[in-house]
């Protein structure tokens, strides 16, 4: 029901933002996200990839330390899903800390520098991406490959999940 | 307090563009007000052709009683059995069953000062008191060929007078349409629900109690609206169509806390389907349904005073009767706050018990 101008203008008004230190904040998130174009739309009209970068946005408002990012390119086209993944690099070199929880393996191995791998609410293994690639009885195990998907796939003994 | 103006502010334009959710809330009630006013205006016309019971007292005795009872019963007039006594009468006329009492003294008719006695249920339209006083006239016992000497006497009642048609329609419908406003919560939440919206503000530290009183503030205003929209339109658009013009009341006041008290409550309903409904369809199953029977039972679509004395009862449990009772006090009855207090405070108690209920609902799942 709201543009993009006022999604923004609403969660950074929640968060104690105000007049023109919030105008500035939504300018630059929208400038960080590319999302400027679609300000005036209604963020229930855009498509999948502009409304996970309008999310993006609007979690950057208050440019927090930390940022929980949970599936952001679910459902997005591959220049979206290209472009969040540069940002989220990008933020990370800021020096933010950036929690990530996705299904994609490549795309954790991609962008992220320690991981939790998690299966019906346990973790099963953490630790630097390089370790645990390395982590030898995985190897032994894993004889497919040394990638992510292949020790995930293993831990969680390749069962589906109904 | 920042955060509660950003919600109000989000809440407000979210609902103002919700144009199917806003004819729900607006054009509905006026259609079924014009409607409903109209269709049954006869059914609360004076001298319609509603069954009066009545009884008659003799001192005479039972037959004399049934006798003349039987002489007066026809055209509209059904007798009922004779009471015990005066005090028995006139209690249940006051109760309005039977509406009207004959009270006939031991010498009527030998004894020229011994006069009949009527007790006259208020409510009861002025052409069927005439109608009756016109049979009395004709089977006067056969003792007399002028009129009876009689004493009208007009019993309190303490139901008050009864509502015409825009008396009762008016605010029946406005009521319904307060209601309704759980349409647009449930609906307005579960999208949020689904966006990830609420995830997001919980996150961001917004308590869910701030989420849902952040909801109250824009619906109140529109119930509100609804409620002076449908007022000008009892006052309006129902004469301009041929039927009866609304009344309004001298104390404003006390129609706007009825109003308001009613807007909590139907509030507090919203948000309770809102937050138990996991999906759209529920929400509509649960949410209109839940209204629609409440509506049936309260007096909204059939007034009270035409069920049967059983439904009447039953209807007593409706927050809709409550709401309608309130309504009927201030328009009807030019009643003060001590006559809107009882029913202002059972919606307000129920406004709070049904946020405590989505308060819990809300925690407890997060919690399971």
């Amino acid at each position: 029901m709201l543009t993009c101008t006022e999604n923004l203008r609403f969660f950074g008004g929640v968060q104690g933002l105000r007049g023109a230190r919030l105008r500035e904040r939504v300018d630059s998130v929208a400038n960080f996200a590319r999302i400027v174009n679609v300000m005036p739309r209604r963020a229930g009209e855009l498509s999948g990839g502009l409304r996970r970068r309008l999310n993006l946005a609007i979690g950057l408002l208050t440019e927090p330390r930390i940022l929980l990012l949970d599936e952001p390119t679910v459902g997005v086209d591959p220049q979206s899903r290209s472009f969040l993944l540069d940002s989220i690099r990008a933020l990370a070199g800021e020096g933010r800390t950036i929690l990530y929880t996705s299904h994609y393996m490549e795309e954790v191995e991609a962008i992220c520098d320690r991981v939790a791998i998690i299966d019906a609410g346990r973790v099963l293994r953490q630790g630097a991406l390089d370790e645990l690639l390395r982590d030898e009885a995985a190897v032994v195990t894993v004889r497919q490959g040394r990638s992510l998907e292949q020790l995930f796939m293993h831990l969680t003994n390749r069962s589906l999940r109904d | 307090m920042r955060a509660l103006l950003a919600i109000w502010s989000k809440e407000w334009r979210a609902l103002s563009r919700d144009v199917h959710g806003l004819a729900v809330l607006f054009l509905m009630p006026a259609a079924f007000i014009v409607i409903m006013s109209l269709a049954l205006s006869d059914v609360f016309r004076d001298g319609s052709t509603r069954q009066v019971a009545f009884a008659v007292l003799a001192a005479g005795g039972p037959n004399v009683s049934q006798a003349l009872a039987d002489d007066l019963a026809g055209e509209g007039f059904t007798p009922t059995a004779a009471p015990d006594s005066e005090a028995a009468a006139r209690e249940q006329v006051r109760k309005g069953r039977p509406a009207l009492v004959l009270l006939v003294p031991e010498k009527f008719g030998a004894d020229p000062s011994a006069k009949l006695k009527l007790l006259v249920d208020p409510t009861l339209p002025p052409m069927q008191i005439a109608g009756f006083l016109q049979r009395l006239q004709g089977a006067t016992l056969g003792v007399k060929t002028s009129a009876p000497p009689l004493d009208l006497e007009v019993v309190g009642n303490p139901r008050g007078g009864r509502p015409s048609s825009v008396q009762q329609n008016v605010p029946a419908w406005l009521i319904f349409g307060m209601f309704l406003v759980v349409m647009p919560i449930s609906a307005l939440f579960i999208a949020e629900r689904r966006d990830g919206t609420l995830a997001r503000l919980v996150s961001q530290r917004v308590p869910f109690s701030m989420l849902l009183l952040g909801k109250v503030g824009p619906l109140f205003v529109i119930n509100m609206v609804q409620a002076a929209l449908m007022l000008l339109a009892g006052r309006t658009l129902v004469p301009w169509l041929g039927g009866e013009s609304l009344a309004l009341p001298a104390r404003w006041d006390l129609l706007a806390a009825v109003a308001a008290s009613t807007s909590l409550a139907a509030i507090g309903w919203g948000l309770l389907v809102a937050v138990a409904s996991r999906t759209v369809e529920q929400a509509t199953v649960i949410g209109g349904v839940g209204t629609i029977l409440a509506a049936a039972l309260g007096g909204i679509m059939v007034p009270r005073f035409v069920m049967p004395e059983s439904m009447q009862t039953w209807a007593g449990f409706s927050p809709m009767a409550w709401a309608l009772d309130g309504f009927h006090a201030v328009i009807l009855r030019q009643g003060s706050a001590a006559d809107i207090a009882f029913p202002c405070l059972k919606l307000l108690v129920l406004a709070a018990a049904l946020l405590a209920a989505a308060l819990w609902l809300h925690h407890n799942r997060r919690a399971g």
